[in-house]
């Protein structure tokens, strides 16, 4: 298990910015999971050698972050929001539709391997309530067709 | 020195203190759970709340140091109600399971609810629990529902015994202590079981301990740890002749607040099935009396040049000035033999386990009792007919005689004390069976030369003796008169030797670090 070259530039370049190492854990999750997928307890363990610090230790901060994915999610993450504002505009309906639509729940991911549904907390964009993002896209004011056709769009 | 005033009480203490230390200094108790002297201050438990004027928040005690001219108040309203508070957070998930835990009895947890919290919780919600006792590694019993994240275990492991193998996974309700064996990191330090002391509660259990008693039903004698040079003080635990625990014993100068695991777990010999059961002469059972007279008959047959006194670094100081009387009266040497491997200056890990494993090297060194290379050539080349072999059950004393484990053996008049069966005693004329450290009174004297006391926690198993006793008798029936007839005496006989020593080594030992110093200046 390692990192690109490209993704080796950015580790340097982002260590040269601290006085220690172990400042630069967050991104360097960020960089393993984009590289590697989830960050497993493998990924862990190679950022911890990166970074001279005990494998423990990176543990404990990659499970405290709810973003790093522990497991490996498909090759769309959608994650909506059913935090208040979204729960007041109909969160829940969405999660259904979505339930249905992919035929799978919650922390599960369909057997192709396409999507993976997460409920997630707010997505900091409560004026365009309710709210998802697949990857590193925002999809707003979402309605029942509106999925429809996001889902479709996804090759 | 800051003159403070906690509880409308003016005192004044040392520089540095936080509060729960200063409060500690003039009876104060500030209840706490994360905070541990010997560990990184965290913050986290919120159990040390104080008032602190003028400050209009309360304040944690662990982690407010003393200034000059600070008023401290531990027992106002609003402190009370805080430390209600806290209590019936940390139980909301706790499963209150003290009658089937261990740690009942002894538990920080337990007690702070009895004393500062509210009797009854609005909690009524499900709690949240995990699979129950899991090992980690092998000395530790974990039970996740009852821990209350203070981090200890955690910050033990990396800062003391320098290895972390703990870390917390996830968050907030659902966090968790989780050991982890990653890169290499193996779970079963050398150190791992001063977690049973250190955990406030009972989510980190002793595996040799769990289950076999309460820990009130315990006698606890003050004693020191024999299994290596280091001699950690601790406390023997036991009931009816039987040792349940071996606990660390608060000393600065020595283990701070830990031991090791071995001188934490390794004490079954003292009760195993190979104790011997009494004295034997020509390998047959007998009498005190016919024994002693026949060995005391024995070591004077064949002449001061081939008779020999061949003594582990076990005995206890006590012992030792016994010895060097009985060799004086038969005119023969006594010794130990050199141990493999062995500097008196070397650290074996960095904490507290040193390479010499016998407790009293220092001690028989103080006394004249030294290893003697040319004794393994005399054993093994036959010139030695008679032997006062002591306690070759002794770990070192045993690697020692490996090469000439044969000869020994067949000395003609082998006169074996010691407490459990070896080789050397299945073989001997005669057996005399003796105590272990358990059993005993008297004193070690550390690699740093420190003379400290071993207190009897019990009378010798079965039909042993003390080995002061036995050498005593010995000498008396080798004809030597002998002024010292208990283990006080003795001490008092040879007291200004060991302090010699101790200010000899002390002296040593600086001069090392100092020259250590200057070394890493340049
Ligand atoms: S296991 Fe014990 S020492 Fe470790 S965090 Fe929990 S309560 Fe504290
Ligand atoms: S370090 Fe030595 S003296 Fe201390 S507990 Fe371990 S064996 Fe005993
Ligand atoms: S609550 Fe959904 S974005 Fe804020
Ligand atoms: S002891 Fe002060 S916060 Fe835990």
């Amino acid at each position: 298990m390692e990192f690109s070259p490209e993704a080796m530039k950015e580790v340097e370049k982002l260590l040269s910015r601290y006085p220690i190492k172990e400042a630069a854990l967050l991104p360097l999750l960020h960089i393993a999971q984009r590289e590697f997928g989830h960050v497993s307890l493998e990924a862990e363990a190679y950022v911890a050698s990166l970074l001279d610090l005990p494998a423990p230790r990176v543990h404990g901060v990659s499970t405290f972050y709810t973003m790093y994915n522990k497991k490996p999610v498909g090759k769309y993450h959608v994650q909506v929001c059913t935090n208040i504002s979204c729960s007041l505009m109909g969160a829940e309906h969405i999660v259904k539709c979505l339930e249905k639509k992919l035929g799978i729940k919650p922390g599960q991911t369909t057997a192709d391997g396409k999507f993976t549904l997460s409920e997630v907390e707010c997505l900091g964009s409560c004026g365009t309530a309710p709210v998802m993002q697949i990857n590193d896209d925002y999809y707003e004011d979402l309605t029942e067709a509106k999925i429809d056709q996001i889902l479709g769009g996804l090759k | 020195m800051p003159k403070i005033t906690i509880d409308g009480i003016e005192c004044e203490v040392a520089d540095g203190l936080n509060v729960i230390e200063a409060a500690k200094t003039i009876g104060i108790h500030i209840p706490h759970f994360c905070y541990h002297p010997a560990l990184s201050l965290v913050g986290q438990c919120r159990m040390c709340l104080i008032e602190l004027d003028p400050i209009p928040k309360l304040q944690t005690a662990c982690s407010t140091f003393v200034k000059d001219g600070m008023v401290i108040r531990t027992n106002t309203e609003k402190v009370i109600k805080a430390r209600k508070a806290i209590m019936e957070f940390l139980l909301i998930n706790h499963p209150l399971d003290c009658p089937e835990c261990d740690q009942a009895g002894e538990c920080d947890l337990q007690n702070n609810s009895f004393e500062f919290g509210q009797g009854f919780s609005r909690f009524e919600e499900q709690k949240r629990t995990y699979s129950r006792d899991i090992p980690v590694g092998e000395k530790l019993v974990r039970i996740q529902d009852r821990c209350i994240h203070c981090t200890r275990c955690i910050r033990f492991f990396r800062e003391i015994v320098q290895n972390e193998v703990m870390t917390y996974q996830w968050r907030g309700n659902n966090t968790a202590m989780t050991p982890l064996e990653q890169d290499g990191r193996r779970l079963d330090t050398n150190y791992s079981g001063n977690m049973h002391e250190l955990c406030p509660c009972g989510a980190l259990t002793l595996k040799d301990f769990r289950f076999k008693t309460r820990p009130w039903n315990l006698a606890n004698t003050e004693s020191v740890c024999p299994l290596c040079s280091t001699g950690c003080n601790i406390f023997i635990d036991h009931k009816q002749r039987k040792i349940f625990r071996i606990r660390p014993r608060v000393n600065m100068d020595v283990n701070t607040w830990w031991i090791c695991d071995f001188g934490r777990i390794d004490f079954g010999y003292a009760h195993s099935e190979t104790r011997i059961a009494g004295p034997r002469v020509k390998g047959a059972d007998a009498d005190w009396k016919t024994a002693l007279d026949t060995a005391a008959g024995l070591l004077k047959t064949t002449g001061a040049s081939a008779t020999a006194i061949l003594c582990s670094a076990d005995a206890t100081n006590e012992e030792a000035l016994l010895v060097k009387k009985l060799a004086a009266a038969l005119g023969c040497s006594a010794a130990s033999l050199p141990a493999p491997g062995v500097d008196p200056l070397e650290m074996e890990d960095h904490l507290l386990l040193r390479a010499d494993k016998a407790a009293n090297t220092q001690g028989l060194k103080a006394l004249g009792i030294v290893p003697d290379p040319a004794l393994a050539d005399k054993l093994s080349g036959g010139a030695i007919k008679t032997l006062l072999l002591i306690n070759p059950f002794n770990k070192q004393l045993a690697a020692a005689l490996d090469g000439v484990r044969d000869a020994v053996a067949k000395i003609p008049n082998l006169v074996v004390l010691d407490h459990n069966e070896t080789d050397f005693s299945k073989a001997a004329a005669v057996v005399l069976p003796g105590a272990v450290w358990a059993e005993k009174n008297g004193t070690f004297t550390n690699y740093k030369g420190l003379v400290q006391r071993i207190n009897q926690a019990f009378a010798p198993a079965g039909k042993a003796r003390g080995d002061f006793d036995i050498l005593l008798a010995l000498a008396q029936g080798a004809g030597a008169d002998i002024a010292c007839k208990t283990h006080i005496d003795a001490y008092n006989e040879i007291r200004d030797d060991l302090l010699k020593l101790e200010a000899q080594i002390k002296k040593d030992i600086e001069a090392l670090q100092k020259a250590a110093a200057e070394a890493e200046k340049a």
